[in-house]
């Protein structure tokens, strides 16, 4: 029946109209609501990247100046691998939590940082536990 | 949903009147399930609306969030890392035993520092405030500890209430990223100022001394006291 | 008394579509016992290692000793103890290239290094004599230490310290210049050792994602190979003056606990937790020859054989046999069939010996200069050893 049909129409038109609505109104909530914990999550994030690139920075940096400049073969060795740290940090991708090689990079990082404490026979204990959040790095 | 009868009434074939007054009770009833309908509908449009808005958001927050992270830690790591290279230097070279202490000290302010930098910057994203509040409040410098100016410091003396209350408390007061940035700064600079002149009484590297100054100014700590 | 190697099993091993191997029909007397002795009694043998010559066998067991063994007559004697150096399990030796140097890896995050003071047990006249000397003025009579009489330092010339926790692995480059470690702490550790006999960590390579088991040296190359918990193997050589991971071969279900080269090099046999035995093969084409990173394809995968977690395997340079140590107390030996298409070959069980062991074999080890002569050790705290004939 023609009537029915269009009636049908109507209610279908007048379902995704309700519908649509509803949609834009969640969409824009939905978007407040992610940007906020997205922001909360990453902010954690770089807070334990930066907290960690920082303190291998420095702790290099202070080492590399203490090493007075000298002749002797394994001292140079010392400050060769000193460098070549700091060269990494500093070219890590800091601002940038999407690129994919950050995790490897991360590790090739942490591992020259081991190295560099043999070689200079420190233990130091870089991990930091932060109570509120429960992380520990 | 008057406009719903009305395209109902019009799609009616002429004379067929006399159904909707005999049936009016079932008619409310229809207008009930028609509205609980498009309840629904708006319900679930709301629903999938949220996932949609929340997906596309967070990514770019955490992105935001990130960045923010890492800028607000860097200088706090950097200094701890600095620190921690003192001290196993000291270890190493079997420096004398106050110096060892004091540096030790030193590390230890600073990890409490930086403790108390994420405790806060992870409870002020979970205010979950609308932006234009917040905003608010920073307009009218409700925080007295610092003002959240370019100047980025307080003019210190009694009034300030950073000399007062103790550093957890000047940290867990702020509201904003850019005050603990402030907050942070202050206390990073009064470590490293212990830290120079440490390194000036030991007679250590020159360099070590620069690189130290560098800092400072790399973070914009304060550069001095306004007496 | 010899043991007799069992009957082919009623069941026949399922095959990797990768791999047809023929069936051998006889399977008796390939293998016998010979010798069986209580290593590390109450405890658990880790793993055996011969030094080069094949003069001495050196154990390492969780009493946290490390033995050297040697062959008096008929007997196996204990000519060292090396007791003094870790504080926990002992779970790798391995001797240096030029055999004057003995490594052992221990769950106390340490790894030692022991020099061999002489090389030649036939001294022994002239080293009792000095050690009379030594009894007379020593206070304790527990400093003398048969370690001394045997040729080996008491206390350990180095220990390499660095990994957070246990060190599950040691292994020496064929240069003798080079010393890699493993640790459950996921990572692997290359050092290098100069002509002062000093130590130096020359890198440390975080690639694997859980516990690394395993690190060998390929036979003639400076190529390390890792097996892990990660259910991978990985590859790592040196690119401009930085160690680097070059190949990662995937295929396991589960653990890799250990990995060996065949002579050439060419080939590589690995163990897991998932009951097979895979064989990998180093692929090159010209196409290739430009690249650094070697490329490696599994070419065999030999499932159905083991009834538990394969511990160990040990490739025979002389004779080209493969061994493995079971958890199911069995050891079985595989050949490469003749006439077998290198790109995919096949591979026969020549020898099964059920209950080898009354527990978990930890390890087995062919002999370097004895055709078929192979040790192995268990849980049971026990090493035995054994002649292998490949059968006709």
């Amino acid at each position: 029946m023609e009537c029915a049909d269009d009636l049908f129409g109507g209610i279908v038109m007048c379902e995704e109209r309700y519908r649509g609505e509803g949609y834009e109104e969640g969409f824009a909530e939905g978007k407040h609501i992610g940007e906020t914990e997205g922001k909360q999550y990453g902010a954690m994030y770089g807070a334990r990247a930066g907290s960690e690139l920082g303190c291998y920075l420095g702790f290099a940096s202070t080492w590399r100046l203490l090493l007075l400049p000298t002749t002797d073969e394994k001292q140079r060795k010392k400050i060769k691998i000193l460098d070549s740290l700091i060269k990494m940090i500093q070219s890590f991708p800091t601002e940038d939590p999407t690129n994919e090689k950050l995790q490897d990079d991360l590790s090739r990082v942490r591992g020259k940082v081991k190295q560099v404490c043999s070689i200079l026979n420190v233990q130091p204990d870089f991990s930091v536990t932060y109570e509120a959040s429960g992380l520990s790095f | 949903m008057s406009w719903v009868r009305a395209a109902a009434a019009e799609l009616q074939p002429p004379g067929e009147d006399e159904v909707f007054d005999e049936e009016a009770d079932d008619m409310k009833l229809l207008q009930n399930d028609w509205k609980n309908n498009m309840e629904k509908r708006l319900k679930e449009g709301y629903a999938d609306g949220v996932e949609a808005g929340k997906e596309q958001a967070l990514q770019t927050g955490f992105n935001v969030g990130y960045k923010e992270g890492v800028t607000l830690l860097l200088p706090c790591g950097e200094l701890r890392g600095t620190l921690s290279a003192l001290v196993t230097w000291c270890e190493v070279h079997d420096a004398d035993p106050a110096t060892c202490a004091r540096l030790g000290e030193l590390l230890s302010s600073v990890t409490q520092c930086e403790d108390n930098l994420v405790k806060s910057l992870s409870s002020i994203h979970r205010i979950t405030q609308p932006s234009d509040i917040s905003s608010a409040l920073e307009d009218m410098d409700l925080t007295s500890c610092t003002k959240p100016s370019s100047e980025g410091a307080c003019n210190g003396g009694q009034d300030c209430l950073l000399n007062q209350e103790s550093h957890s408390t000047s940290f867990s007061r702020c509201q904003t990223v850019q005050q603990l940035s402030n907050v942070m700064k202050h206390e990073l600079d009064l470590i490293l100022r212990d830290t120079i002149a440490l390194v000036q009484e030991n007679n250590m590297s020159a360099d070590l001394f620069s690189y130290l100054q560098m800092l400072k100014t790399k973070y914009c700590f304060r550069a001095a006291d306004h007496v | 008394m010899a043991q007799q190697c069992s009957d082919w099993p009623a069941a026949l091993p399922t095959r990797s579509q990768e791999s047809r191997g023929q069936i051998r029909s006889r399977m008796k007397d390939s293998l016998t016992l010979l010798h069986r002795v209580s290593a590390h009694p109450d405890s658990r043998c880790w793993f055996l290692a011969w030094n080069p010559t094949g003069t001495l066998l050196a154990s390492c067991g969780g009493d946290k000793t490390i033995r050297i063994w040697g062959k008096e007559g008929d007997n196996w004697v204990c000519k060292s103890v090396l007791g003094e150096g870790h504080q926990r399990t002992v779970r790798k030796v391995a001797w240096s290239p030029c055999g004057n140097y003995l490594a052992s890896a221990s769950f106390d995050a340490t790894t030692c290094i022991w020099m061999k003071k002489n090389d030649d047990f036939e001294m022994e006249t002239h080293r009792e004599d000095s050690m009379d000397r030594k009894r007379k003025t020593c206070l304790d009579y527990r400093l003398y230490d048969s370690a001394e009489r045997q040729g080996f330092q008491k206390q350990c010339v180095t220990t390499l310290e660095g990994h957070e926790n246990e060190v599950k692995s040691v292994a020496w480059a064929p240069s003798g210049s080079l010393l890699a470690t493993c640790s459950r702490d996921k990572s692997v550790w290359v050092w290098e050792v100069d002509e002062e006999e000093e130590y130096e960590c020359v890198s440390v390579l975080n690639s694997h994602t859980q516990d690394v088991k395993h690190v060998v040296w390929h036979p003639n190359q400076e190529l390390l190979a890792s097996a892990s918990y990660d259910d991978s193997v990985k590859l790592y050589h040196e690119e401009e003056d930085d160690w680097v991971c070059c190949a990662t071969l995937e295929g396991h279900t589960s653990t890799v606990w250990s990995l060996s080269f065949d002579q050439s090099g060419e080939q590589l046999a690995t163990c897991s937790d998932d009951r097979t035995l895979r064989i990998w093969r180093h692929m090159t084409s010209e196409e290739e020859q430009g690249k650094k990173d070697p490329i490696w394809k599994c070419v065999c995968t030999l499932t159905g054989y083991h009834n538990r977690t394969i511990y160990d395997v040990h490739w025979s340079h002389l004779t080209g046999a493969i061994a493995t140590a079971c958890g199911d107390d069995a050891i079985r030996i595989f050949e490469e069939d003749t006439g077998s298409d290198a790109v995919q070959p096949t591979f026969s069980l020549t020898a099964h010996m059920p209950r080898a062991h009354s527990q978990d074999i930890n390890c087995v080890a062919w002999h370097p200069k004895e055709p078929g002569f192979l040790a192995s050790c268990s849980d049971d705290g026990e090493m035995a050893f054994w002649q292998y004939q490949r059968p006709e």
